[in-house]
């Protein structure tokens, strides 16, 4: 019972069912059951939906035909009538269009051009073609098995193909790497029985182990040897290289009449053009591609075919080595397309670049073609898979099958590209939603590719370009953009008020020490008594007591004006003692404005002091230089300033005659309310005084400074009187009433209240530090 | 000058001092245009009685009088000078200033000499001498005074000049005697007290000239108004 296999399981079923027993899948298309094709014979069943071409009608019946009219049925081998009658049953003649590499048509693909770039020669020799093939040592190993073990009647040439043991200098052959291709092929040694006329090629090993030359010279003996006898003329071959099994089948066959070559364009092979029907023609040339380079099948039912039948077996196994079972008669001619397959593959690989494919479960043509993608069409592939039901046998167990479905893991698929995963998903869409209308592809799903930049019929995606943020992200940013335009706004000054706390107090307190020293200067309240005399006002009235009548005074005056009232409170009650001792004053200063203040001071000396004194003085005017200056003029006063303020020269006066240095001085008094000028005058005056005495008249806020000099051991100022106190006490020293006298009691009443408002402002700043201390305390207990 | 010019030159003097005094006396109210205008009139006054006085002091009598006056010998005398003050004129112009330059270099170096050497000698050696002299009991005795209390004072001062210095040390803690560290810290705290008692000294000095100023000023006034008043007193 015939059996066929299921697409789905692959397991065997009845040739009649429709649906697998185990798995439930359709064995049989639908269309199968079409009207059109209802009352087709069985030969023509297996071909329904693909409107059977003529010329493999004529292929099925035909050949068959002039076979029985030339001979008898026994004039046949067994081998070939079951060739035939499996080829007319046989599901695996899914691709009845065999390319013919004679064609000569230039618009061959590439693949096929650059397997077999000259297609006119005919193929001379079978052997160099298959040296080239791959040796797959699986598919050996099973082939072989499977002929050990094949116990089924073979016909005479099968038996002839055995005893030329093919596999053996076929395996040799395929043992040779590719890459000797770049060497020279060794000879096929261990080929004991090779026939003569092969053993004769290999001893001529062609010149380059290039692919294209075997493969000429495979259709060189091949086409000699079929036109040999296909026209039943003198064979180019000598008799004696005429393999025995050759030879004995040469008379049992029929010349066939070669077939006219049809060269309308289509770019069909000569064998293919003659039984095409007219009908599909342009369906065929339409859609298929054929390539140049496959040699010519000859008709079935020839003897020719012996050799490629032996061929074609081996190469069935080698391309059905995945089989479990072996391969039966009836796959015979489908493996006619296997060695074409295999030397389609060995073309392939001998590209350059030749990328791994994931081949599909069809069996013959995914797995010989690898350049599919291109140059062969999906349909090749799927025509067995859909549409004949011994499809299986193949489909199920080829290589393809162990190589698994290549997947992108899911981290790589989300690393593509989005643009092109949607353009490739448009490209698969469209193209499996493409069904074929008419033609041998009738009926077939996405057969033929569209090419992407064509096809691709929709819009890329539209992908939103808004951001897409959270809501606490867009809280922060809002908050952020508020922060950003609140800095950009100005801000408004807070106004200033009229009176400052600041500003009141200091009002305050100038109005009460206003009030306070005018009310006093007044009333004269409060009438305080004079102050006591202190040690350092005796020891300076001593001082001055002590100068001799009539000798020379020097005053540094040194103050600025606004100190003039209390420098010039002390220094008038000098001025007045040493006028009642007859003392020539001699006024210098270090100050620009010296010389005017000291004309001032005497002016005011002179309206304030009784009208009957006179005081002898001179104003030598500025010591320029400051520190440097005064150096110079305690080393040469008369050189240094001999012209006195008014242009007079100087030391020319009757007081000044015999003035040389300032020893000569009875004593120098600098008034000043500066301390550096003080100490100038004490650094660099002072070592050049020699017995001079050294007095100094100063302000209240210099004394202190100044007073170290005086209080050293020995002194270095003989005689120190600061601040108004210093000149009161002179005053009640020497019995007068100066100007000092009616400044005490409003400078006492003044420096009382200040001293008042002091400690009042100390205790009002304690008692608030205290307070904000006691606040910040509450509110630190409140906070815990 | 008549006795009737001159009373008009004090009247005239009377009221701008007494106006000026009041517009200084304004800024207690705070700074206003009466007390910026007295003392733009001050800083402009000094200014011209400054080079008044530089010229009639200075420049006259000791350049430009014994150039034109003078001697053959008072004449070179004041080349050298000249020729200084030439030099230190082309400061004026930042092109020629580094002609001015060995000027002013001459008259810093001069200064800083001079301001030096008489620190040293003025200064430093005789204060160093004089509180050295302070714990000289025979000195005290030669001088006729109380031994004890010169000693007291000798040891005020002392201590008071070791912890003065001490407290401006910034120094870091003492880690290597820690035992010392606390005595340290007393002398530190002791020489601010001592810092503080100095500056309030002078800060009371300031003040105190200050009201003396103050007090004048307004006896100024006083005096000014009776005379208006009452011009026999």
């Amino acid at each position: 019972v015939a059996e066929i296999r299921c697409p789905m399981c692959g397991k065997p079923n009845s040739a009649d069912a429709e649906v697998c027993r185990y798995c439930e899948a359709r064995i049989k298309p639908l269309w199968m059951d079409s009207p059109a094709n209802a009352t087709s014979n069985d030969e023509d069943a297996s071909f329904d939906g693909f409107d059977l071409p003529d010329w493999l009608k004529a292929n099925s019946s035909e050949p068959t035909a002039k076979s029985e009219q030339a001979s008898d049925g026994t004039s046949q081998p067994d081998w070939l009538r079951g060739l035939r009658a499996d080829s007319e049953n046989s599901a695996d003649f899914e691709e009845p269009v065999v390319p013919s590499g004679r064609s000569g048509d230039e618009e061959a693909p590439d693949w096929l051009r650059g397997l077999l770039p000259d297609t006119d020669q005919p193929p001379a020799s079978e052997v160099p073609l298959m040296a080239d093939f791959e040796p797959v040592e699986e598919v050996d190993g099973d082939w072989l098995q499977r002929i050990d073990a094949h116990e089924q009647p073979k016909s005479a040439a099968e038996e002839q193909a055995e005893e030329l043991e093919a596999p053996d200098w076929l395996s040799v052959s395929r043992q040779e790497p590719l890459e000797s291709a770049e060497q020279a092929p060794e000879p096929l040694e261990e080929a004991p029985k090779l026939p003569d006329w092969l053993s004769k090629l290999k001893e001529t090993p062609p010149p380059e182990p290039d692919l294209f030359d075997q493969n000429e010279s495979s259709q060189d003996w091949f086409a000699d040897s079929s036109d040999a006898v296909l026209s039943g003329s003198e064979s180019s071959y000598p008799a004696e290289n005429i393999p025995d099994w050759f030879a004995g089948m040469d008379e049992s066959i029929q010349p066939m009449p070669e077939p006219e070559p049809v060269d309308d364009g289509m770019n069909l092979p000569d064998w293919l053009a003659g039984v095409i029907s007219p009908a599909i023609k342009p369906a065929i040339s339409a859609e298929i591609d054929f390539p140049e380079t496959t040699p010519e099948i000859p008709p079935a039912g020839l003897p020719a075919m012996d050799l490629d039948e032996a061929i074609i077996e081996v190469g069935a196994a080698d391309l059905g080595a995945g089989l479990k079972e072996p391969a039966e008669k009836e796959d015979l001619f489908s493996s006619d397309y296997a060695w074409l397959d295999e030397m389609q593959l060995e073309a392939s690989q001998n590209q350059a670049a030749q990328d791994e494919y994931a081949t599909e479960e069809s069996f013959d043509l995914d797995e010989s073609v690898p350049d599919q993608g291109d140059a062969l069409p999906d349909w090749l592939s799927r025509v067995p898979e859909s549409s004949s039901p011994a499809a299986p046998a193949f489909a199920e167990e080829g290589p393809a099958e162990e190589l698994p479905v290549a997947e992108l893991p899911y981290w790589l698929k989300a690393m593509r590209p989005v643009a092109a995963y949607g353009v490739e998903s448009v490209v698969e869409r469209t193209s499996s939603d493409q069904a074929e209308k008419s033609g041998p592809l009738a009926g077939l799903m996405g057969a033929l590719p569209a090419e992407p930049d064509i096809s691709q019929g929709s819009k890329p995606p539209a992908y939103s370009s808004k951001l897409q943020i959270t809501d606490t992200q867009k809280v922060h940013a809002q908050l952020f953009a508020e922060l950003i335009q609140a800095e950009g706004e100005p801000k408004s000054l807070p106004s200033e008020p009229l009176i400052k706390s600041g500003s009141l107090i200091r009002i305050m307190i100038a109005l009460i020490l206003f009030a306070v020293v005018i009310l006093s200067s007044l009333t004269g309240f409060p009438a305080l008594s004079q102050p006591a005399v202190s040690a350092d006002i005796l020891a300076a009235h001593q001082l001055v007591a002590g100068v001799p009548p009539g000798s020379r005074v020097m005053i540094a005056v040194d103050y600025a004006p606004g100190f003039s009232a209390e420098v010039e409170a002390g220094l008038s009650a000098l001025t007045t003692q040493l006028e009642d001792q007859g003392c020539h004053l001699i006024f210098v200063s270090s100050l620009p404005a010296g010389p005017i203040q000291s004309a001032h001071f005497v002016n005011w000396w002179m309206k304030a002091s009784p009208p009957q004194q006179s005081l002898h003085w001179t104003n030598l005017g500025y010591i320029p230089g400051g520190a440097t200056g005064l150096l110079a003029f305690a080393q040469n006063p008369t050189g240094v300033l001999p012209y006195d303020v008014n242009g007079n020269q100087a030391w020319s006066d009757p007081y000044l005659l015999g003035f040389r240095s300032l020893t000569d001085l009875s004593i120098l008094i600098v008034a000043t309310e500066n301390p550096d000028t003080a100490r100038a005058w004490v650094e660099q005056v002072l070592p050049l005084l020699g017995r001079t005495p050294l007095m100094m008249v100063l302000s209240a806020q210099s004394a202190p400074v100044i007073r170290p000099y005086y209080d050293s051991y020995p002194r270095q100022v003989q005689a120190l009187m600061g601040g108004i106190s210093a000149a009161v006490e002179y005053d009640v020293l020497i019995g007068q009433t100066g100007i000092s006298t009616g400044f005490w009691s409003p400078f006492t009443a003044a420096l009382s209240v200040t001293v008042l408002l002091i400690l009042i402002g100390a205790v009002l700043n304690f008692g608030l530090a205290a307070l904000a201390r006691s606040r910040s305390s509450v509110r630190g207990e409140g906070k815990k | 000058m008549t006795g009737m010019e001159l009373n008009l030159v004090d009247l005239a003097g009377g009221f701008v001092a007494f106006f000026l005094t009041l517009f200084v006396l304004s800024y207690a109210l705070g700074d206003n245009a009466l007390f910026r205008l007295a003392i733009h009139l001050f800083i402009g006054v000094s200014a011209g009685f400054v080079l008044a006085s530089a010229f009639y002091s200075v420049l006259w009598p000791q350049l430009l009088r014994p150039i034109a006056l003078g001697t053959i010998d008072e004449r070179l005398a004041v080349f050298i000078p000249l020729l200084l003050t030439l030099l230190l004129t082309a400061k004026v112009s930042p092109r020629f200033s580094m002609i001015g330059s060995p000027v002013v270099a001459f008259l810093v170096g001069v200064g800083a000499a001079t301001v030096v050497g008489g620190a040293i000698v003025g200064t430093l050696f005789p204060q160093a001498l004089a509180s050295m002299s302070l714990l000289d009991v025979t000195a005290t005795i030669q001088s006729g005074g109380d031994i004890g209390a010169a000693l007291l004072n000798g040891a005020l001062v002392l201590f008071g000049l070791i912890a003065t210095l001490a407290s401006f040390q910034f120094g870091t803690r003492i880690t290597h005697l820690p035992s010392i560290w606390p005595l340290w810290k007393l002398v530190y705290w002791i020489g601010r007290f001592f810092i503080a008692i100095t500056f309030g000294v002078i800060y009371a000095g300031v003040l105190t000239a200050s009201l003396t100023a103050l007090v004048e000023r307004f006896q100024f006034i006083i005096q000014f108004l009776r005379s208006f008043i009452s011009p026999g007193l």
